[in-house]
């Protein structure tokens, strides 16, 4: 695989990955649990309310090995992953207004954003494309579906949509394929 | 719930008493501090004489408290206080009598960063350690209270003799303020406790035992929904009147609107906040209600200042926003509605401490919300019987590798004269507030 396919594999993969993430999050987010019985809430209040007012000899720490900042989670000030030449305050106001605060972007505008980061990203890439498993990609790229326009070449917004749809439904090939290239992160 | 006036400080004496321990830092008032101790001197002339220089401080505000009815207090003493082993000036003890009452407040500052890392430092110590007879408190807080409390034995007997005692910090002051206020209440006096962007101070039922001990009516907790600082600390922290409904839990609207931002902490922030002559506590609560709860704006700011630049990375941190009211969404659908007050961290760590899965497995909807967020920290997990701890641990990592660059970011970014910078404690709780 060349170079310049594995970019637009990885711009693809992880759009697919953080859009459709957000999408899942939003529709859950307005949907309506069952209707509980008024003791089953009642019950799960309390619950609650116990699960804040733990006491010392009860709680069990070894829950929390492994997490940052628990036990051996990484420390806070270790590994930051980029430097520091984000958005300034006020550019991140002018942001703000820009992409319409926490509105659930249109997909035609997350993949044109995505696509204008590629430089910025160059790094990341770089390191994904250096510690990739190039046997296994091509094995997962020939596992999908062929009739969708490639990932590994400029997608508009409706040829990738089909690819968002199968990702939605779980498609096992590009799961696998999604989770391959977000792994290679350093993270 | 209305508050007897005379017993207790003005929000505007509370703010500016806060603001003022920040002049017990040697050369404060020339805007160029250095490690050690004000003279009593200088710090008597920002905390009830001119105030003079106060203003270029304070943001444009003179926060001295002359034209106030404290103008004719006594300032006792002016203290020392170490963190992270470097000891500076930290507070003053100041008397006055009201209402023919003896009154004294006790003062302490908050973290500093233009000369100061140490401080910084205590704050990034989250580790957990005994206090009293309250149950588990915050190392780093402990070790700065013990040695502000060695400054104060100078003090004691008019301490003690007082009728009512005054704690009042901001920040890391605001965590000493709170553990000199359990102190004196220990020993039975009459304590009245006050902090401004306050991280938190107790865990696993020692907040719990401090409100017992202060009673939850004197104990002001006043902070800007979007300060992170009042975030450090993750379950089981907690914070002393901590619940949505707690009527001292006076949570108001940002100075910066609906972004996080290091300027919320600001304590000149909290001063243009509260600190107008008209204010009292009861408007102070008022402004709570105008306080939009809902995490997601916290998550914008990841958006905003992740430090690195990439869309993705940017994206991932609005998908954190999404994923986090989903699951408050969900808790609150359920009758979780406690839970659903912490932040988005802090409800992972619920979710592996309480064993909470046992939960989701009741809630397709908050399976799914699990399951996917595991898609999206990398980790694979088809159905409930493979929702592990581990997974879960998988998840909270995924989370903190969003969010602490952004804490480092503003740990490195500290300059001259910038609001003070989002603290990471260990596992800090960035990920916003759920309550809703």
């Amino acid at each position: 695989m060349e170079r310049d396919a594995f970019e637009h594999l990885y711009l693809h993969a992880h759009t697919l990955a953080e859009f459709g993430f957000m999408r899942a999050m939003a529709g859950l987010a307005s949907s309506d649990a069952p209707a509980l019985a008024p003791e089953q809430l009642a019950a799960n209040a309390a619950d609650a309310q116990q699960m804040l007012n733990l006491d010392a000899a009860s709680f069990d720490w070894s829950a929390l090995d492994g997490v940052a900042g628990f036990g051996a989670g990484p420390a806070a000030d270790e590994n930051p992953v980029a430097g520091h030449d984000g958005p300034t305050f006020t550019e991140a106001l002018a942001m703000d207004d820009e992409v319409g605060g926490d509105a659930m972007p249109e997909l035609s505008n997350y993949l044109e954003r995505a696509q204008a980061a590629r430089p910025l990203l160059a790094g990341r890439i770089a390191h994904s494309w250096a510690t990739v498993d190039a046997q296994a990609l091509d094995g997962a790229l020939a596992a999908l579906p062929g009739e969708l326009a490639p990932l590994t070449g400029p997608l508009s917004a409706d040829e990738l949509a089909p690819w968002l749809a199968l990702y939605e439904q779980r498609h096992p090939a590009l799961d696998t394929l999604v989770q391959q290239i977000r792994r290679l992160e350093p993270f | 719930m209305s508050t007897p006036i005379n017993e207790y400080l003005t929000p505007q004496e509370a703010s500016y008493i806060a603001h003022n321990a920040y002049f017990t830092l040697k050369d404060w008032i020339s805007g160029q501090p250095t490690i050690g101790m004000e003279t009593r001197a200088n710090v008597r002339k920002m905390v009830t004489g001119d105030g003079l220089g106060a203003a270029a401080q304070g943001g444009g505000a003179n926060t001295s408290l002359k034209p106030t009815e404290l103008g004719g207090a006594h300032l006792d003493r002016v203290f020392a206080g170490s963190t992270a082993g470097v000891t500076t000036g930290f507070g003053y003890v100041l008397s006055f009598n009201r209402a023919g009452s003896k009154q004294v407040v006790i003062a302490t500052r908050g973290t500093r960063a233009e000369h100061s890392k140490a401080d910084l430092l205590t704050d990034l110590r989250a580790s957990m350690t005994g206090f009293g007879d309250f149950g588990l408190v915050h190392q780093g807080f402990r070790n700065t209270f013990d040695s502000v409390k060695i400054g104060l034995t100078r003090d004691d007997r008019r301490i003690m003799d007082a009728d009512v005692v005054h704690c009042v910090g901001h920040s890391l002051g605001g965590a000493v303020a709170t553990l000199v206020a359990a102190h004196f209440s220990s020993r039975g006096k009459a304590v009245k406790l006050y902090t401004f962007g306050c991280p938190r101070v107790g865990a696993l039922g020692a907040q719990s035992a401090m409100e017992q001990s202060l009673g939850k009516h004197n104990i002001f907790r006043v902070s800007h929904d979007l300060d992170p600082v009042t975030m450090v600390g993750p379950y089981p922290y907690g914070h002393l009147n901590g619940q949505p409904d707690d009527a001292n839990n006076m949570m108001l609207v940002s100075p910066t609107g609906q972004l996080l931002s290091v300027a919320n902490h600001d304590m000149t922030e909290y001063v243009r906040s509260v600190g107008g002559t008209e204010m009292n506590w009861q408007a102070v609560r008022g402004l709570g209600g105008a306080v939009e709860r809902d995490n997601a704006v916290l998550a914008r700011w990841l958006l905003r200042s992740s430090d690195n630049p990439g869309w993705l990375t940017q994206r991932a941190a609005q998908g954190l926003s999404y994923l986090m009211k989903a699951f408050s969404h969900l808790l609150k659908q359920l009758g979780f509605v406690t839970i659903a007050g912490l932040t988005g961290i802090d409800l992972f760590c619920v979710v592996l401490a309480s064993n909470m899965t046992k939960i989701a497995e009741m809630n397709s909807q908050l399976m799914d919300c699990i399951l996917q967020a595991a898609r999206w920290a990398r980790v694979v997990v088809s159905n409930a019987a493979q929702l592990t701890a581990t997974v879960i641990r998988a998840i909270l990592n995924a989370m903190f590798s969003v969010l602490r660059p952004i804490a480092v970011n503003a740990l490195q970014s500290v300059g001259r004269g910038t609001p003070l910078p989002l603290l990471i404690g260990g596992a800090t709780a960035l990920a916003g507030a759920l309550i809703g």
